[in-house]
């Protein structure tokens, strides 16, 4: 008789996600892998990302039966990119490559969103590259550029447009077996040989005005939804083909009104006025890159955009009911849509069930909290507040230190807060160094025996952080 | 505010034939004095913006003839309107970084402008946009300094330690390709933006036509007031309570909407269309149609008396609801709130005002006759609520100098509305007062320390104990309050305000804090180290630090005769504490927390009549500003969690507010 217990293993590769699930099976264990990335840190290099993936070729056999990836940012398959392990993955067999239907080469909607996603963030890229590059000279807007190129690190940095490592590491995975679209219109599916598990699909949304909702309804206003739309003329005037001659609708007045750079210099009032040497003193005025840092909000946008495309599953224990919610960096729009869905399926005594999302968070024990913990990321009324558990036990991929270099707030303390008291102290934190570090808070929430079964479940590493749930 | 308000309170500021040059009234030979030079330098614009002009029924209507202060030579240094337009106050220059070029200054004393009013309006020439700029931001300009009785001055370039003067606003009217327009503190400039019109709805554009938002009084004159606010309150714009940004939002919409009862072809076309009845759809009431249009609204950007309701596909007024200003928390939401309440106090005064006219034209029978009422009737109608308009704007702006110097409230403005009227016009037979009460009370906005909601209690109190502990101030003011009085030019007052405030300052960190500290319950700020997060050293600094934030004189003469002659002194202090308590001592987790007040000195009595405080021991206060500030990050955008270092620290606050919230609302 198989141990009937899966197997979470966090590992500690760095401020991104790599999980690895273990389901038992008659033949061998099944292993799912999901992401396999890090942002780039001052405080690890991809000599430690190697050490992972040589983990997961040992533990796997060189076998993995699903490879889930759940969208195409760099801390979630960095792993995959020649400058990290991708030689490591060249050894080990994928069965079976899970990705979002947002990626579907059949779909027109899929298409769709490529091409719209495509085009922006060129676009971004554009505009960057026009703002000051010191942040020393370059002031505020020097800031400004530095903290969208560091945004712009989960895309695997600002490549040239079209062919960055994100890319690169994205089509080598996809190649690395058949692909599965996951869409949420399609029935939960079981495992290949394993019993008593069901997979959920729970996003991206199949409606796309769901994935084009980039901010909370909270704050869009009735009437005016925010789209790309309106980056319109601004995308024209910083991409590189803008001939003046093509582009003529591009500029407010006729070309009689214009006035050159180079003649305005030469003219005494916008000499006087504006000063165009530094140091001048109307200097302090000037607005030359102002017009650019509209090109954050559109990064912003476009990483919310790429967050809403996330495929977000469950995965259910059907036996006991119990739940692992993977939600990737899935953000509100996408949360939101779950709340649509609904599946008819049986349940341990054979009975038709039907069962909403509501159900799968009351009878969630494991949450893998999406975006390493940042306050858009998990939702609280429909969310956090629904996992009633008292068994729930969250993990959070962070590395707080790379985080605090730049200033992120990860993971959001007062969802951390919260975190730690829906899931009475048991949240792990990847970089994590032992379990002493949570003893203390989860033994005012524990019972002495339910600490002791919690820490038999759990096992800390030099490399990976692992909680075993039975079922 | 009487009925006899139509009298303009007694200005400061130099202008026109009442003042002639210098040199020619030295010479004494009338005959051969040269023409004075003209009150009023009239130029076209807009009323609104450019898509009322293409309709039938509101062209005719929208042009305006923009009546701007005449720009004296003398004023300006000898050097009168240049080329720009560059003038006294603001300085106009048409960068557009975005297509890389620039535009041509216009200048406005070319004889062929001079004798058609300047430019007609045209959305295709860029001369023309820099000319409405002007013409807006002057006429807010001028609504200001009719109000305070002083002239204005923007906010100085801070450097840290003191700041310069700023002569003028910078004002770009191509600055930006997007659908916003802000005012940026840091560069002391107006940049506005242009975009092409949402091609989902057009409406009465043709999609992908320029918008332009340097074209929209509305937005001018809102932007135009966030640099007028932030030269009086440069702590305003901080963040510190849920009111602190809705009210920025909130004064400089009102300012536009009351600017709209000045244009008199607009307000009697409007008033014959709504038959008198201002609380019915109407132009006046409403803000940005073009922009509103646009970015994809149903109607107008903002309206202060009633929306568009996509679900019903009906026009549908505001009710009041008393929860609204507990729930609603995006700072132009809840600006709308304020707005619509000091709205809706004009409406009751308007109403109050008309209801003679309205009684004779309908004979009694409170029922107008069928049809279009009588062009005298409109008249008389119009130039009601044109007076109306311009007492609820005074009473507004007026109030700004009885707010406190940081972290107002609604509630506090409510208050400072009802004392800055109450010193001016003492006996309110027409209800103003009462009128404003109740339009707040029926949104729900109170102060949060008084008994009860009457003018009375309202009113700021008069300073406790007695005005004697304010003595030793008073006898050292006494020495400088008298050099205000003659200084007319803008520098000047700045110069001479940075001197006396540094004199002040050394003055009570040298004597004076010895009486003030028995005055701490007045003063709300503390002159020992007896409290948490103070700044200054035991060792070096006698007292805690503390800031002489601004002195500004005011003097005015109410409808009945009566002057004020006042002095307005206000003192900020901070402490640095922790945003949350329990948490460590790291950057992110520190937050400033201010305090101070706002004295009134009545230059004649030599004594304190208001001290308006923040005390910056309170607890409450602090709660409410923790929780305002936790709650704000768990509310946060996205921009909170990546752009946080540079918001904080040099940022563009109203730029962001503008964006991060929702698409482009100005």
């Amino acid at each position: 008789m198989l141990k009937r217990e899966v197997r979470v293993r966090m590992y500690k590769q760095g401020l991104g996600d790599c999980f690895l699930l273990t389901f038992p099976r008659e033949s061998r264990p099944f292993h799912l892998l999901v992401d396999c990335g890090a942002l780039n840190s001052r405080h690890y290099d991809s000599e430690l990302m190697r050490e992972v993936v040589q983990d997961i070729a040992e533990v796997t056999g060189g076998r993995i039966d699903a490879l889930v990836a759940t969208h195409e940012h760099w801390d979630h398959i960095s792993g995959f990119h020649s400058s990290q392990a991708q030689e490591l993955f060249d050894d080990i067999k994928v069965e079976r490559v899970w990705v979002a239907w947002t990626e579907d080469p059949d779909s027109e909607d899929a298409r769709e969103l490529k091409k719209e996603f495509g085009k922006h963030k060129i676009a971004v890229q554009m505009a960057i590259n026009r703002l000051p590059d010191d942040v020393m000279e370059g002031g505020l807007l020097g800031h400004y550029r530095k903290a969208i190129t560091e945004l712009f690190g989960f895309f695997g940095g600002l490549g040239a447009a079209g062919d960055s490592k994100t890319s690169a590491a994205w089509e080598y995975l996809l190649g690395k077996g058949p692909n599965l679209y996951c869409d949420p219109k399609n029935r939960p599916f079981e495992l290949k040989g394993v019993e008593g598990i069901r997979v959920y699909v729970l996003g991206p949304p199949a409606d796309i005005s769901m994935i084009r909702k980039l901010l909370s309804s909270k704050e869009t206003y009735h009437g005016a939804e925010p789209n790309f739309a309106r980056f319109e003329s601004f995308l024209n005037a910083v991409a590189p083909d803008c001939d003046p001659l093509d582009n003529r609708l591009n500029f407010p007045f006729e070309a009689r009104y214009r006035i050159a750079q180079e003649e305005a210099k030469q003219t005494p009032f916008f000499m006087e006025r504006y000063g165009f040497d530094a140091g001048a003193e109307e200097e302090w005025r000037r607005i030359d890159s102002d017009w650019l840092s509209v090109a954050g909000e559109l990064a912003l946008h476009l990483d919310s955009y790429t967050n809403n495309t996330c495929l977000a599953f469950a995965i259910e224990l059907i036996e006991s009911g119990k739940v692992l919610l993977f939600p990737g960096d899935a953000q509100v729009g996408n949360w939101l849509s779950w709340g649509d869905l609904f599946w008819k399926v049986k349940d341990a005594d054979g009975k038709t069930q039907r069962v909403t999302i509501n159900d799968l968070l009351a009878r969630t024990v494991f949450y893998k909290v999406g975006h390493h913990g940042s306050h858009n990321a998990t939702l609280r009324a429909h969310g956090l507040e629904k996992m009633e558990s008292p068994d729930l036990v969250a993990m959070i991929p962070v590395h707080r230190k790379t985080a605090k270099d730049q200033d992120w707030e990860f993971p959001f303390p007062p969802l951390y807060k919260r975190l730690k008291e829906r899931s009475r102290g048991r949240v792990l934190l990847a970089d994590f160094k032992s379990i002493q570090e949570i003893a203390k808070e989860a033994q005012k929430y524990l019972s002495p025996d339910e600490w002791e079964a919690f820490t038999e479940a759990t096992k800390f590493e030099e490399l990976y952080i692992e909680h075993s749930i039975p079922y | 505010m009487g009925k006899n308000m139509s009298k303009p309170d007694k200005l400061r500021v130099k202008s026109g034939p009442e003042y002639p040059a210098k040199g020619e009234a030295r010479r004494g030979r009338p005959e051969k004095k040269p023409p004075l030079a003209p009150v009023y330098r009239r130029l076209r614009g807009y009323a609104f913006d450019p898509s009322l002009s293409v309709q039938l029924d509101t062209a005719i209507i929208n042009e305006n003839v923009y009546k701007v202060k005449w720009e004296n030579d003398d004023d300006n240094g000898g050097e009168g309107l240049m080329p720009g337009p560059v003038g006294e106050y603001l300085e106009v220059v048409d960068y557009d970084p975005a297509s890389g070029c620039f535009y041509g200054p216009v200048d406005l004393n070319d004889p062929n402008l001079l004798a058609q009013d300047g430019l007609p309006p045209s959305e295709g020439n860029p001369q023309y946009h820099q000319q409405m700029v002007y013409a807006v931001a002057m006429t807010t300009i001028h609504n200001f300094e009719r109000a305070l009785g002083r002239p204005a001055l923007w906010a100085p370039r801070d450097k840290g330690n003191g700041g310069d003067y700023v002569q003028r606003l910078r004002i770009y009217p191509h600055a930006l390709r997007e659908a916003n327009a802000y005012y940026s503190p840091h560069k002391k400039a107006l940049l506005f933006g242009y975009f092409p019109a949402s091609s989902d709805r057009p409406g009465r554009f043709m999609p992908g036509g320029m918008v332009f938002t340097c074209l929209s009084h509305d937005i001018v004159a809102h932007e135009t007031t966030h640099a007028l606010l932030d030269g009086m309150h440069r702590r305003f714009i901080e963040a510190s309570h849920q009111d602190s940004l809705a009210f920025h939002e909130a004064f400089a919409d009102i300012v536009a909407l009351f600017q709209h009862f000045s244009f008199p072809d607009a307000l009697r076309h409007q008033i014959g269309r709504t038959r008198g009845d201002l609380s019915s759809p109407n132009l006046l009431g409403e803000l940005a149609q073009q922009f509103g249009e646009a970015v994809g609204n149903y109607g107008a950007l903002r309206s202060a008396i009633g929306q568009f309701n996509p679900a019903t596909g009906k026009w549908e007024p505001h009710q009041p609801d008393p929860d609204e200003y507990q729930t609603t928390t995006e700072p132009h939401a809840r600006g709308a709130i304020l707005v619509a309440a000091v709205f809706e106090a004009f409406l009751a005064i308007y109403k109050r005002r008309i209801a003679d006219l309205m009684r004779i034209a309908s004979s009694g029978t409170g029922a107008l006759p069928e049809g279009e009422l009588h062009p005298d009737l409109v008249n008389r109608l119009a130039s009601e609520a044109s007076k109306s308009a311009q007492h609820v704007l005074n009473a507004c702006i007026r109030a700004l100098d009885y707010c406190p110097p940081v972290d107002i409230n609604f509630g506090d403005y409510l208050r400072a509305i009802v004392t800055a009227d109450t010193d001016l016009v003492p006996d309110d037979d027409l209800g103003y007062r009462v009128a404003f009460v109740e339009a707040f009370r029926r949104r729900g906005i109170y102060p949060r320390d008084i008994r009860a909601l009457s003018v009375e209690s309202l009113r700021w109190s008069l300073p406790r104990e007695s005005e004697t502990f304010f003595e030793p101030l008073g006898n050292w003011l006494r020495g400088i309050a008298g050099e205000f009085e003659y200084l007319v030019r803008r520098r000047e007052i700045f110069e001479k305000t940075e001197i006396i405030c540094g004199k002040l300052h050394k003055w009570i960190e040298d004597e004076g804090h010895y009486a003030l500290q028995n005055l701490r319950q007045d003063t709300g700020i503390t002159f020992e180290y007896n409290l948490e997060g103070l700044r200054g050293e035991k060792e070096v600094n006698k007292i805690p630090k503390f800031e002489v934030h601004s002195l500004r004189p005011a003097h005015r003469v109410g409808p009945d005769g009566n002057a004020l002659n006042q002095l307005i002194i206000s003192l900020i202090q901070s402490r640095k504490l922790k945003l949350d308590p329990t948490a460590p001592e790291e950057r992110s987790n520190m937050m400033l927390f201010r305090g101070g007040c706002t004295l009134i000195l009545d230059l004649d009595a030599m004594r304190v009549r208001y001290a308006i405080k923040k005390d910056i021991a309170d607890k409450m206060r602090l709660d409410i500003h923790r929780r305002y500030r936790s709650g704000l990050a768990l509310e946060g955008s996205l921009q909170n969690t990546y752009f946080r270092n540079i918001d904080k620290g040099v940022g563009e606050p109203l730029a962001l507010l503008h964006r991060s919230y929702d698409y482009g609302r100005p």
